[in-house]
């Protein structure tokens, strides 16, 4: 038999009765037999008695079949009484659970189901405030950070500005020490207009307004790019950043180029700025039919077991980097994965303290955005 | 400190000031270390802080380029752009955005609008700036 017909409300209701129903007529019948069947036969013609067993017996089918139908239709009436109301409860807990809070249920029952119902609507009420009140919250973060990040930029300009102007002698030769405190200077105010460019990536991740637009791109031409990039930073440090063997065939993607180079970049910067002098950090780029995958690996300090659930939230910075590199923002990672999760691709790493860390980049090759999952909005209203 | 381009025709012209430009920034301390940048360069110089100082200047002597900000007091960036684009006399003069906005929506707007380029100020030096105001007048003026 049907399973979901066997575990239903309506068959065990209707077996119930039915046993409620067929067990005393049963007995009753057995007792009947019993009792009067050896007195028929001694008091009537064997004739006579066989027609009245027989006439007795055709009463009592009757009656069995007359409580097998009474037995259906009284489960088919209570199983619709309640589940009825339990169906419209499911839907609405299921909307809820799909992140629509906009439901409402119409209690129009005193009985236990009527209660469930009117503390199911408080409790509808109680997320939809409770969420409202976080995207308020949210929304006000974002517009804050938008806000102080576009104050901050004119200062840092002029900073920028008159560092430059020092440095190309626009106010008069310098010397070698002054131009040592300038350059100082220079790296302090590049890393906080780099600070505040990332605030807001990550403000208009969170606004949603981090747009995308993709295009064709061939991989290898772009993965190629970003390690020239990543080269001087790379040679300043000391470190060996290798290109691994790539397919002479262009592999070509669909994606935003500028966006997915600032992910790359993420990474493969992270690489070097926390791998110590001497060490390596090799890209390598494969591809099958569907995906391509990127792994950067490096020889660095690695991530603790305990830093790597929370490596992609904001603001996290692994506890063994901030006395090696102090001027992380803890943004990277939260907008690359941002980014890679936009073009339908995953991120993941693992690391062992201490030895290295390798990331794995997959990206879909037919990729399109990925916009995040929107609930069903619309209200949802229902009577029990 | 100016760079020796001299091979580009618009040199010479620069050296005999005849170039025009607009600035159009309402912070006194960017403007000035602009237009000193700009002026060394060899650039005729014309300043202004909002927009009416703006359609002034262009309204005067029209410049060869305009450097605009985005956020003014009063009507902004965007509001100047859409006006002079749609001014028969002036929607040829090339102008580049110079701005602390540079979303990816504020880029698209400027360049619908017909911006010639988007630069943020933060993240360009005056240096850039020059260069790119003579690749833009190359491109408008020589290469035609």
């Amino acid at each position: 038999m049907n399973p979901k017909i066997r575990h239903s409300l309506f068959f065990r209701f209707f077996l119930t009765l039915l046993a409620l129903g067929i067990f005393p007529m049963g007995i009753a019948s057995l007792f009947f037999v019993a009792t009067y069947q050896s007195r028929i036969r001694a008091v009537l013609a064997p004739r006579d008695a066989t027609a009245l067993i027989e006439t007795i017996s055709i009463q009592f089918i009757l009656i069995f079949l007359f409580v097998f139908i009474i037995a259906s239709f009284a489960a088919i009436m209570v199983t619709r009484y309640i589940t009825r109301p339990l169906s419209v409860l499911t839907e609405a807990v299921k909307r809820i659970g799909a992140g629509n809070f906009k439901v409402h249920i119409t209690v129009s029952r005193k009985d236990e189901v009527g209660v469930l119902g009117t503390f199911f609507n408080e409790m509808a009420e109680r997320i939809q405030e409770a969420k409202d009140r976080q995207e308020e919250i949210s929304k006000l973060k974002s517009e804050f950070i938008s806000i102080a990040a576009h104050q901050l930029r004119t200062p840092l300009s002029i900073q920028k500005w008159v560092y430059q102007g020092i440095k190309d002698g626009d106010f008069g030769k310098i010397t070698k020490n002054q131009r040592e405190a300038v350059e100082k200077g220079t790296i302090a105010n590049e890393s906080m207009i780099r600070l505040v460019h990332n605030l807001l990536d990550a403000a208009r991740i969170e606004e949603g307004k981090f747009g995308y637009k993709f295009e064709e791109i061939d991989i290898i031409i772009f993965t190629k790019k970003i390690v020239d990039e990543k080269m001087i930073l790379a040679k300043a440090k000391n470190i060996t950043l290798t290109l691994g063997k790539v397919s002479d065939d262009p592999i070509i993607l669909n994606a935003d180029p500028d966006r997915l180079s600032i992910a790359i970049g993420n990474i493969t910067e992270n690489a070097i700025r926390y791998t110590a002098a001497g060490g390596t950090v090799s890209v390598r780029l494969e591809a099958d039919s569907v995906s391509v995958v990127l792994k950067i690996s490096d020889t660095g300090i690695g991530i603790s077991k305990e830093d790597q659930p929370r490596m992609f939230t904001r603001f996290y910075r692994g506890s063994n980097v901030m006395h090696m590199e102090t001027e992380g923002t803890g943004l990277g990672l939260f907008i690359t994965k941002n980014i890679i999760t936009a073009h339908g691709g995953e991120i993941s790493f693992h690391s062992e303290e201490g030895k290295g860390t390798t990331f794995l980049i997959r990206i879909p090759r037919a990729s399109t955005l990925k916009s995040p999952v929107n609930p069903p909005t619309e209200p949802f209203v229902a009577a029990l | 400190m100016t760079t020796d381009d001299s091979s580009m025709p618009i040199a010479s012209m620069l050296k005999r000031n005849e170039m025009k430009i607009l600035v159009v920034e309402d912070d006194k301390f960017l403007r000035g270390l602009l237009v000193e940048k700009i002026k060394h360069e060899g650039f005729t110089v014309t300043e202004a802080i909002n927009a009416d100082e703006a359609f002034a200047a262009v309204h005067k002597n029209p410049p060869h380029i305009i450097l605009l900000d985005l956020i003014l007091p009063g009507k902004g960036g965007f509001e100047i752009l859409t006006e002079l684009k749609a001014q028969h006399d002036y929607a040829s003069i090339p102008i580049i955005i110079i701005s602390n906005l540079g979303s990816r929506d504020d880029v698209d707007q400027a360049m619908k609008l017909g911006a010639a380029e988007f630069m943020i100020k933060a993240h360009h030096t005056p240096q850039e700036i020059v260069e790119t105001i003579k690749k833009v007048l190359e491109a408008n003026y020589i290469g035609k």
